[in-house]
């Protein structure tokens, strides 16, 4: 169906990224292009020198990685303060992984006009660091580009997604969790072609609806790498419909304003965007869900996240008491970056869809 | 049944605040009739006596109580007159008496997730439970760790009493000082509408007064603690944070640190030696709050003594009533839960210099990621001094997974390189 | 199970008799297994191996009437007995206890001086240790809360596969690939590997998986304490080749195992106490 080879992108084009609330507009004007780490390798080799072991898998592959030189000649790293385990992952690769570049990007917690205008002065240091590795000026028409791109890249996934949510056993989750890893590693440019053919050759092949599809799931929570979670959930027999993870249904619910001052506008929809777990505003992800799973129609809820990760697993039992309320069926399961233990959650998942219609 | 079994029944089959606080009442005389003798250090008594009425006033006066997370800026919550309590130490002191196993085994029917850091499961529960009053409002701020707020929301929601939070920036430059000072500005006005009163400027003065007295005593405190002879077990020492963590701007946490001030220096004048310690050690962030004879074991019958610990540092600048939201915001700011891990280490490095450390323990406490995931930069640290460096894992409130023996080998073993 | 590599007839004088030599006893009384080193001035001249069974009071004096039985001493010829191990204070008899993090650093390094990190896989329990000067412990990492990464993981896993520990290590070393165990938890490890010999996987290369799996979590060890070669492994499951190969691999280097790697323990007890005397006379 598609092919995106993965070594075309030189490594000193390339400014590493972790979290959703960065700031990619930036980097993209800047003339790099912002490249999502998703560590490949299961194993950890060297991360316990440097992190211990009850805290984010995904942070522990990240740092295995830089030990293992694995993100040399990389322009730049950019490490978002999306918890604390961030922080002190920053603060570990800038003790012992020097030769990288490496820019910390705080988030405001709340996302009232003094956060934004907080927010956006950490902006402006983020122009400066990215000037400091490219050497030339940003200009801020070319950040206006590169807004009106990123939007127009969101407002094609949303319509993917609705896709989905209708044909979802045309659209499976590995190819399009392919699509999306490959959307936040190549040029929005060439992605946003891509999707528009894309979306127009599925609704050629349009089945009948899918909204006959029994056992519609919807996942929600902090699952950094989905891939092997949604094909066991596939594989147990049910379809998935919709999701709210960082790179998936979080990913494009914002749309930036493309006139005025850009870094202004940026801070405003990054701030106010469906929130994460850290944000203050946790609740409007709840409302977010409430609403995707009416839409989707969908017929359950499997709520994951990623061990130790406080801002997402507290959340479960505030979500659930809403769930319940609506007589929505729910499943907790955690995970690791890499989950182990296939066939422990196929189990649960095959014992959940078994609850659900 | 015990006493103990019979408080804990009350507490858990009855949950009644009224009880609770006739309970301290109960202590409170018990202390009073205590001679001073008894204690440790005479200012001991004195802790207990403070620790004990505070406790008392905000469970007898829930119209005044308000419950805050550790290092918020209490001083505000004093110039309005109210009563604030750390619900961190709240826990620590549930925890002393026993109580956390029960607590969180509630919490786990909830579908709390148990890498959740204890102390703040500890809490949520006691509030669920209707252990303590409905307070005025709930002071939180973001830098404690990403736990605070989570907890504080549910507590908030729990109790239906309105949230104040202050967001804690990463940064420390112009701008981020701004952010924060507003929000302070913000937050008192809101203390404001919610109490239907208005801030005194005076009170506020006054707060800024004995909180600036309390910052004083503690330096000077920790000050002569550098002297060569340990004048005081850190076992003793610890449990500061439990005073100064809520009574800073309050009269009472100034006197008191004044009096350990003063009962520790006519101990160094007098060279007061009855604490025969062959080794000086920096204890780093909380100890075990349950029953337990770690430290005792540590400074008494290994001689590690430990001359300072990192949670009574004094991090912040006096406060100044010219610019008060500034200066609270930048007291805020300066902590060293607050940003990257320089601030910390920086602090650590003084103080095994002021000191004279031979050895520093770090206690990591189950799920405190902002300070558990910066143990291999503090190791790196101390090992510049060229002494050991021993990291303790454990939980401080959670006393269902503690096993004496694990600690005792590692414990000697670190005596051991101590020794070399 | 007693061993003894020299033993004294009854008509050798003892030392105190002739007062020509001092002699010393470590004994490392651990939850599985007691060993014990007697030295005559320095030199090792017994060392014994036992299985401690469930009372470790009882094994210390177990251990010291057999050491007595061998050699022809009795408690009195003995100048300085260090004790070690998980019951170390629990001997009436010993003059002084030190922890096995101390002992195994002495030991290794009088093994061989250029060591500098000692990997020690007991029972029940494995510690990493870092070695100074003179043999002096200057760190140390242990593990006594979790079956993995010790003996036990082996124990459990040769009873679900049917095969002698004593083998395990020869199968793994021949097997041509391995089959990767996910689960972290020596439990649930046991069921995964039943579910593996179900599903028709050679048991060769389930072996060689769970060799590595150890390795793993003892690789994690030696990484927060830092890696420094030369490296030595001490303890029980230092004899299972498969696992030495499995560490080796994971962190290129070789490492080094003692011909009796399951009395290092005794043997550093053993020269602290002979170091302990030094000055006295």
């Amino acid at each position: 169906m598609y092919n995106f080879a993965d070594d075309d992108i030189p490594d000193e084009k390339k400014v590493g990224f972790l979290c959703p609330y960065t700031v990619e507009e930036l980097i993209d004007a800047a003339g790099f292009i912002p490249y999502r780490i998703i560590p490949e390798s299961p194993d950890l080799d060297l991360v316990d020198a440097y992190l211990p072991n009850n805290i984010c898998s995904y942070l522990r592959h990240l740092v295995d990685l830089a030990a293992k030189d694995g993100l040399r000649g990389y322009a730049g790293l950019v490490i978002n303060n999306s918890c604390d385990a961030a922080r002190r992952t920053y603060d570990v690769l800038k003790s012992h992984m020097g030769g990288l570049e490496i820019f910390f990007q705080d988030i405001p917690k709340k996302c009232d006009a003094p956060a934004v205008h907080y927010f956006s002065h950490i902006l402006g240091g983020f122009v400066n660091f990215l000037e400091g590795i490219s050497g030339v000026p940003l200009q801020k028409d070319a950040v206006r580009e590169s807004i009106g791109r990123y939007n127009k890249n969101r407002a094609l996934l949303s319509k993917l997604f609705s896709l989905r949510a209708q044909y979802p056993r045309l659209l499976r989750s590995e190819p399009i969790l392919e699509l999306l890893d490959a959307n936040v590693r190549r040029p929005k440019s060439e992605m946003n072609i891509f999707f528009e053919r894309f979306i127009g050759e599925v609704r050629e092949t349009m089945e009948e609806s899918g909204t006959a599809a029994r056992k519609r799931v919807f996942v929600s929570g902090n699952l950094i790498n989905p891939h092997t979670f949604f094909s066991i959930i596939e594989e147990a027999g049910g379809v998935i419909v919709g999701d709210d993870l960082c790179f998936g249904g979080r990913y494009f619910t914002h749309q930036t304003g493309e006139n005025g001052e850009p870094l202004e506008n940026l801070a405003q929809s990054y701030l106010t965007k469906t929130p994460c777990g850290r944000m203050v505003n946790s609740s409007d992800r709840y409302d977010a869900v409430m609403d995707a799973l009416k839409r989707f129609h969908a017929h359950g809820l499997v709520y994951t996240s990623l061990k130790f990760c406080d801002n997402f697993l507290v959340d479960y039992p505030s979500l659930k008491k809403r769930l319940d309320m609506e007589g929505i069926p729910s499943l907790f399961l955690e995970s690791e970056y890499y989950p182990m233990g296939k066939g422990q959650i196929l189990t649960r998942i095959e014992g959940f869809l078994e609850r659900i219609s | 049944m015990s006493l103990q079994s019979r408080v804990k029944r009350m507490l858990f089959d009855e949950p009644d605040p009224k009880k609770i606080m006739r309970g301290i009442g109960f202590i409170l005389l018990k202390t009073a009739l205590t001679p001073a003798g008894k204690f440790d250090l005479r200012a001991a008594k004195r802790f207990s006596l403070i620790l004990y009425n505070h406790a008392r006033r905000f469970f007898k006066y829930p119209q005044k109580a308000v419950f805050t997370s550790l290092f918020a800026p209490v001083e505000l919550v004093h110039a309005f007159g109210l009563c604030p309590f750390s619900l961190e130490m709240l826990a620590g002191i549930a925890a002393s008496m026993d109580l956390a196993p029960e607590l969180l085994a509630g919490t786990e029917k909830e579908w709390l997730s148990t890498d959740f850091c204890s102390f703040h499961r500890a809490y949520i529960e006691i509030a669920r439970i209707g252990l303590l009053p409905a307070p005025v409002f709930v002071l939180a701020t973001a830098h404690t760790c990403d736990g605070t707020y989570k907890s504080f929301s549910e507590v908030s929601s729990l109790m239906s009493r309105p949230l104040i939070f202050l967001d804690t920036p990463y940064h420390s430059d112009r701008v981020a000082v701004d952010y924060l000072t507003e929000q302070l500005k913000n937050a008192a006005e809101q203390i404001e509408k919610v109490t239907k009163t208005t801030l005194d400027r005076e009170k506020l003065e006054r707060a800024f007064f004995f909180s600036n007295r309390a910052r004083s005593a503690l330096l000077e405190i920790n000050e002569i603690r550098q002297n060569e002879r340990p004048l005081l077990f850190g076992e003793d020492s610890l449990p500061f944070l439990t005073i100064w963590g809520s009574l800073l701007g309050h009269r009472e946490g100034a006197a008191l640190f004044e009096r350990y001030r003063d009962e520790l220096k006519r101990r160094s004048e007098e060279g007061w030696s009855q604490i025969k310690g062959k080794k000086r050690v920096l204890w780093l962030h909380l100890k075990p709050f349950f029953p337990n004879r770690l430290l005792r074991y540590i400074e008494q019958e290994l001689g590690a003594v430990i001359v300072a610990e990192e949670i009574n540092s004094v991090y912040w600048d006096e406060l100044d009533i010219r610019s008060p939201w500034e200066s609270l915001a930048l007291k805020i700011m300066r902590n060293y839960w607050v940003g990257g891990i320089e601030k910390r280490l920086d602090n650590i490095r003084r103080t095994i210099e002021s000191h004279h450390i031979d050895g520093v323990i770090h206690f990591s406490h189950w799920g405190c990621r902002q300070s558990n995931g910066g143990v291999r930069l503090i190791r790196d640290t101390v090992t510049e001094y060229g002494i050991p460096f021993l990291n303790l894992d454990g939980d401080c409130v959670d006393e269902r997974s503690y096993s004496e023996a694990q600690y005792l080998t590692r414990l000697e073993g670190f005596m051991e390189l101590l020794e070399r | 199970m007693v061993c003894c590599e020299r033993q004294r007839s009854e008509k050798t004088p003892t030392p105190r008799e002739t007062g020509a030599s001092m002699i010393f006893a470590g004994i490392d009384i651990g939850s599985v297994s007691t060993e014990m080193v007697i030295l005559e001035n320095t030199v090792p001249v017994c060392s014994i191996i036992m299985e401690t069974g469930s009372n470790s009071r009882e094994a210390a004096d177990r251990m010291l009437a057999a050491a007595c039985e061998k050699t022809g001493f009795s408690l009195s010829d003995f100048h300085f007995i260090v004790t070690t191990g998980y019951g170390r204070k629990t001997a009436g008899f010993s003059h002084r206890d030190v922890t096995e993090l101390s002992c195994h650093a002495r030991g290794a390094w009088h093994l061989n001086n250029s060591v500098r990190t000692v990997i020690d896989i007991g029972g029940q329990d494995s510690k990493v240790i870092k070695v100074g000067k003179s043999g002096k412990s200057l760190d140390f990492i242990m593990n006594d809360k979790c079956a993995a990464g010790t003996g036990r993981f082996l124990e459990v896993m040769a009873r679900a596969l049917e095969v002698e520990i004593e083998e395990m290590g020869k199968i793994a070393t021949a097997a041509k690939e391995s089959v990767k165990i996910s689960s972290m938890c020596t439990v649930f490890a046991e069921s995964e590997v039943v579910s593996l010999i179900a599903e028709g996987h050679p048991r060769d290369r389930i072996i060689r998986g769970l060799m590595d799996s150890i390795a793993s979590r003892v690789v994690g060890m030696v990484h927060r304490v830092g890696l420094e070669p030369p490296l030595m492994l001490t303890g029980g499951v230092a004899k299972n080749e498969g696992v030495v190969r499995a560490l080796e691999q994971r962190l290129g280097t070789s490492i080094q195992v003692p011909e009796e790697p399951q009395i290092v323990g005794a043997l550093g007890a053993a020269l602290i106490a002979s170091e302990e005397t030094a000055g006295k006379k």
